[in-house]
């Protein structure tokens, strides 16, 4: 196949490139005001918590290195947490321990941290190693999600989160992400994660890819990753939605998780999300939005942005947007 | 959209006005449309070795000067703690006196300068003839001297008969009073400032001139030596090498006189050796010069009317905004990243000034050593400033390490190095690092190479002195970068890495 029959093909299945999306969606919908509202994720959620939407617990917050001192004040009585950069990006400087046993503190994978370890990744958060620019930051200490088992089998250690792309208050395509053994718990794809394509009407999963390619099973659990419902998909594509008002950004990617005993939480908010969610779903982000441009104006309540999402957004073959 | 529209007009607007000005220059006033090969561009060197005697030690240097026949630019002495006082005063010759309170040992200083010649004819001076001064003879001296006059004389039927004869008799001599005259001159210099003497003595009012000529490459060049005289109320030139008159053309004028060309006080063992090297550099062709007396408007507001030096400086300068449209191609429409947005176009400019080989050699070499030293700081838990400003101190000292190095070995690079941007190396060092620890040795490596990659690209673009004519002939052109980069600024289509990244939908699975 040639070039440009390739291009063709591409442009047939409406597939978005990063020159679209910053072109045509970024630059004129987020404005570059309202980026530290979620590039912060301190700030994302102290505004998730005003509207009422949930997040994991906070369990503190070190501004500065001489704070570092506070660290095990904030970690005392918790067995498991996550420690995170504020303005970190794409995953990196994430540090989840999940039981403590004695002075000695278990990552997820088994190996062992001292507290002095722990000191030593909040001190380079801070000093803005993982943060967006190099920029000094700070350091979150949350409770560490504990997740939903209807995920235990398609999943290798970490947290699955769930990616819903949000348009003009509409939201038009889902994924679900899953660590694998490679991706070291991270659920990212460029970092090993499956991305997993989710019907926006019916929240069952449609296709997976793993590094560009389709997959049927989870390449270490083996279990099917196809037609698998993911629980409480109303609430997520309703806590999705809000989180245009939340911010004022009208093309934003929203990570959820599901706690097994909170239910869905936000985790971040993304003012730049990847496209890679277009290949786990196998369907072009273009004629969606084109839709929802044409659209969104006649939807006023947040009921009515769902709901339309979920009668124009089926994976079934013979609609709109079935290519 | 009413913004598009407006955009669309800018960018043909943009791109109009430079066609438009472009075309009329070259077609209108007839501005060449490509370099002059013939170049007149030349760097000379000198390298003068002597022995100090653990005293305080001076040197006076003549240097040549910019006058209607030369533009000297980038003019660079290298003497290691000496104090230089330039002596532009002298009408006749231009010098530097560099001195040290001590001295020890082998001391070498080099003289470097870029020449270019101009469409000049050397023209005769118009001054009276200098007057007689001291001859400096002994009386022995005086007598052969008077005899080699009478001799020489018999033989001659007019003034420049006598002094080819002369010259002749001086550089071979045959009488037993020039074998005396010349005993223990060695240099062609001091034979020359006997024939001035003898002439003198001889009524003949004379000058000398000395330098080398212009006409091919070479190292431990001779020097050539000229004498002007004054007969019959007028100058003539007389080239003493060649033992002809005529004029000197495609000559360096370096100094005058009957002083020596280095002379020093508490030094021993002087040596000099002189080198010429063209410059393959793009000039601007002689029409230009006619350009500059048609239409002195246009010529009087562009960049031809700056100084020499700082014409140079602005041919690289122009040269970037290119590098800065190849960089965005690369970035939105091809798709490859590379390690800080404009890195590879400051290590290209780097490696101009280094040549390639060498530059990749610097460049890999920098860097893998700051990798290392960045690793070891890794377990030393720095935080990020610090940590940078440690890497850049490591950087500034390999820098110093591989000059000291190469020069020891002999290359001749050490001076260039310090065109590499410590800056955006340090920068470099600090990602790949990040890049390392993330997502792999591979992952980083593949990045590294594909900047490296870039700015040999760029590199190529940067050297080629037919772009860098245009570019500094017509610097309108970067309007239509301007344009071209606004276009690719607003280019949604894909890139061409996109392709390959959504080939599942391309192959339809």
């Amino acid at each position: 196949m040639n070039l440009f029959e390739r291009f063709k093909k591409i442009r047939e299945c409406g597939v978005i490139a990063l020159n679209k999306r910053n072109a045509k969606y970024i630059l004129p919908l987020n404005k570059r005001s309202l980026y530290p509202l979620v590039d912060d994720k301190v700030l994302t959620k102290n505004l998730a918590l005003g509207a009422g939407l949930n997040v994991p617990k906070l369990y503190g917050i070190l501004h500065c290195q001489h704070e570092l001192r506070h660290l095990e004040k904030i970690l005392d009585g918790h067995e498991s947490f996550a420690i995170k950069p504020s303005r970190g990006s794409g995953g990196n400087g994430i540090l989840v321990i999940k039981r403590k046993f004695g002075e000695r503190y278990y990552k997820v994978d088994g190996s062992v941290f001292s507290i002095n370890d722990i000191k030593y990744h909040c001190s380079k958060i801070i000093s803005g190693m993982y943060s967006l620019g190099g920029l000094p930051d700070k350091a979150i200490i949350e409770a560490c999600v504990e997740f939903d088992p209807v995920f235990s089998h398609i999943s290798y250690q970490g947290v699955p989160d769930i990616r819903i792309i949000v348009f003009h208050g509409v939201p038009v395509m889902a994924m679900v992400r899953l660590p694998t053994k490679e991706s070291d718990g991270k659920a990212n794809l460029h970092q090993g994660a499956l991305g997993v394509g989710v019907d926006i009407a019916t929240g069952k999963t449609v296709r997976a890819v793993w590094k560009n390619e389709p997959i049927t099973e989870h390449p270490d659990t083996l279990h099917s990753l196809i037609d698998f419902q993911v629980p409480h998909w109303d609430i997520l594509l309703y806590q999705a939605a809000q989180c245009t008002e939340l911010t004022g950004l009208g093309y934003v990617g929203v990570d959820l998780v599901l706690d097994k005993n909170l239910g869905p939480l936000i985790l971040e908010l993304n003012a730049r999300p990847g496209l890679a969610i277009q290949i786990a779903n196998f369907r072009g982000l273009e004629p969606r939005l084109e839709y929802v441009e044409k659209n969104y104006k006649n939807l006023k309540t947040l009921e009515e942005r769902v709901a339309f999402a979920k009668r124009s957004f089926t994976y079934s073959v013979g609609t709109n947007f079935g290519v | 959209m009413k913004n598009f529209s407006f955009f669309k007009i800018l960018c043909t607007l943009l791109i109009v006005i430079s066609v438009s000005i472009f075309s009329y220059k070259a077609f209108v006033l007839g501005f060449p449309l490509k370099p002059d090969e013939d170049s007149n561009w030349w760097n000379i060197e000198a390298e003068i070795i002597f022995d100090a005697k653990d005293n305080a030690t001076s040197l006076t240097l003549q240097l040549p000067r910019s006058d209607y026949l030369y533009d000297i630019s980038n003019e660079h002495i290298v003497a290691r703690g000496y104090g230089a006082v330039y002596n532009e005063a002298d009408p006749k010759n231009r010098s530097v006196r560099l001195t040290k309170r001590r001295a020890d040992g082998k001391q070498i200083i080099y003289y470097s300068a870029a020449i270019r010649q101009k469409d000049e004819q050397y023209s005769v001076p118009d001054s009276p003839p200098p007057q007689f001064s001291d001859l400096n003879f002994t009386e022995a001296q005086l007598t052969a001297a008077d005899n080699l006059i009478s001799f020489i004389g018999e033989k001659s039927f007019d003034s420049e008969s006598f002094i080819s004869l002369l010259a002749e008799e001086i550089k071979k001599p045959t009488n037993s009073n020039t074998l005396y005259l010349v005993e223990g001159l060695k240099s062609n210099l001091s034979k020359v400032n006997l024939m001035v003497k003898i002439l003198s003595l001889a009524g003949i009012a004379s000058d000398t001139l000395h330098g080398i000529p212009l006409e091919f490459e070479g190292r431990n060049l001779s020097l050539f030596h000229w004498v002007e005289v004054y007969i019959d109320n007028k100058w003539t030139t007389f080239d003493f090498n060649n033992g002809i008159f005529a004029v000197p053309e495609n000559f360096l004028i370096w100094w005058r006189g009957s002083i020596p060309l280095a002379k020093g006080v508490g030094i021993d063992d002087l040596r000099i050796n002189i080198s010429v090297q063209q410059r393959i550099e793009s000039q601007l062709s002689s029409s230009l010069a006619l350009i500059q007396k048609s239409a002195p408007a246009v010529t009087a507001f562009s960049l031809l009317s700056l100084p020499v030096d700082t014409q140079e400086l602005f041919k690289t300068i122009l040269l970037i905004p290119l590098g800065a449209l190849l960089l965005v191609i690369l970035r939105n429409v091809i798709g490859i990243s590379t390690f800080g947005t404009f890195m590879p176009i400051l290590v290209a400019l780097a490696f101009v000034q280094t040549k390639l080989l060498a530059g990749i050699i610097l460049f890999s070499t920098i860097v893998a050593l700051g990798m290392f030293f960045r690793l070891l700081f890794e377990k030393l838990h720095l935080l990020l400033v610090p940590r940078l400003a440690a890497i850049l101190i490591i950087v500034v000292l390999i820098m110093a390490m591989l000059s000291i190095v190469s020069y020891r070995l002999g290359f001749n690079f050490g001076l260039s190095v310090a065109m590499f941007p410590m800056i955006i190396l340090t920068m470099t060092i600090e990602r790949m690092a990040i890049v390392w620890d993330e997502n792999g040795a591979t992952a980083a490596l593949r990045q590294g190479l594909g900047s490296l990659c870039i700015a040999v690209i760029a590199y190529l673009i940067f050297v080629s002195s037919y772009i860098e004519f245009i570019l500094f002939v017509y610097p309108e052109v970067q309007l239509i970068f301007l344009a071209f980069t606004l276009l690719v600024g607003r280019y949604t289509g894909y890139r061409l890495m996109d392709l390959y990244r959504f080939k599942a939908f391309a192959e339809g699975k």
